[in-house]
């Protein structure tokens, strides 16, 4: 009996060590973020839409630095088949004036951003995505009148070359919901600046 | 016949490179793969092995590096060996990466990690690393266990570590 009492709680905890909720499958609330062209943009702005991809990115991450033409590029082609691209900074501002909505606004400019670039100053929505990084990348669709998480991870494999790119992980994860297919690999491990979310007062 | 002047040329950029690298006591960075870094450490001995994640591009990283340089000072006696292991990207590995280290002065053994895809490379390494940097790693390579860290460390904190074995 003493020794069950002592395995029990032992047992107990290994297994709640090894459970781990994954990130995709579970649902997102809509949110109202400040974009760089001054107007206030929600996910319900897109009636049409069938998902979206909802990448985690900021001005002064180099990791994140090297998306931004693809992330253009994915927002172009995927944009038009109904899946709408949103870029968002979390980043703290106190931290990183590069991140400020001011330097956002430049940003948007200067490279032409094709996607509405939001500024989630309160960091609410990457604590609900439960985004870690940037870039940090996530697939949303519409299921059921609900925003369920299809993918997360990296945008693809390899951030310094985008030439030799073999796994496109956000897009390949597109086209099968596109396709109406279940996403082949809905989780990857990715690198990048963290996001570091402001301990709440 | 072209050729010669172009040894020559070689020969002389070779000579003021070890020169210059011997003037400064310059570590040369080396390059190591996921399999290899997990492989020294697994067969490590009696080392404790205090691995950390850094890159050039990331600010909080480049703060704590010293931090390392004081642990090496505070383990004194201990079998631990520090290893910086860089993710900078490729453009900036040997000649950027020198160069940021020997500005920075830095004691410990720096590693460039030479991969591309987190999704290949974290699971070879710790599965449980969400991809954050930095991130330190310790091994206790005789009995195999592992502490991992997201996040900025100091010297202070894993000495305590270490020390409670």
């Amino acid at each position: 009996m003493r020794t069950f009492k002592f395995i029990a709680p032992a047992a107990l905890a290994l297994l709640l060590s090894a459970y781990r909720p994954l990130p995709t499958e579970k649902a997102v609330s809509d949110f109202k973020l400040l974009a760089t062209t001054g107007r206030m943009v929600s996910l319900a702005d897109y009636p049409k839409a069938k998902g979206f991809m909802v990448v985690f990115t900021c001005n002064h991450c180099p990791f994140a630095k090297v998306y931004f033409n693809r992330l253009n590029d994915l927002s172009k082609k995927y944009g038009a088949l109904g899946v709408p691209l949103l870029a968002i900074s979390s980043s703290d501002t106190v931290n990183f004036e590069e991140d400020g909505y001011g330097k956002m606004k430049e940003k948007t400019a200067k490279e032409h951003l094709t996607f509405p670039y939001l500024y989630d100053g309160s960091q609410a929505t990457a604590v609900d995505f439960g985004a870690k990084k940037t870039p940090h990348a996530f697939v949303v669709w519409k299921e059921n009148g609900k925003l369920v998480v299809k993918y997360a991870g990296a945008i693809d494999d390899n951030g310094a070359e985008p030439e030799k790119v073999v796994h496109h992980y956000l897009a390949e994860a597109v086209d099968a919901l596109l396709a109406g297919k279940a996403v082949d690999v809905p989780e990857t491990k990715s690198v990048g600046c963290t996001l570091g979310i402001r301990a709440k007062k | 016949m072209t050729q010669k002047p172009l040894l020559h040329k070689w020969m002389l950029l070779l000579v003021t490179v070890l020169l210059n690298s011997a003037a400064v006591h310059a570590q040369i960075i080396g390059a190591c793969t996921a399999a290899s870094l997990s492989g020294r450490i697994k067969y490590g001995g009696d080392t404790i092995y205090v691995v950390n994640f850094w890159a050039t591009w990331c600010a909080p990283c480049i703060r704590e590096l010293p931090e390392f340089d004081r642990l090496n000072t505070l383990a004194n006696g201990a079998p631990v060996k520090v290893l910086l292991v860089s993710l900078d990207f490729k453009t900036e590995y040997p000649v950027r990466l020198n160069t940021f280290v020997q500005r920075m002065h830095l004691k410990p053994e720096v590693l460039w990690l030479n991969e591309t895809d987190p999704n290949t490379f974290i699971p070879k390494l710790y599965p449980d690393w969400e991809g954050t940097v930095p991130a330190t790693w310790i091994i206790w390579s005789k009995t195999g266990r592992q502490r991992f860290l997201e996040g900025v460390v100091d010297a202070l904190q894993i000495t305590t570590l270490l020390s409670n074995g």
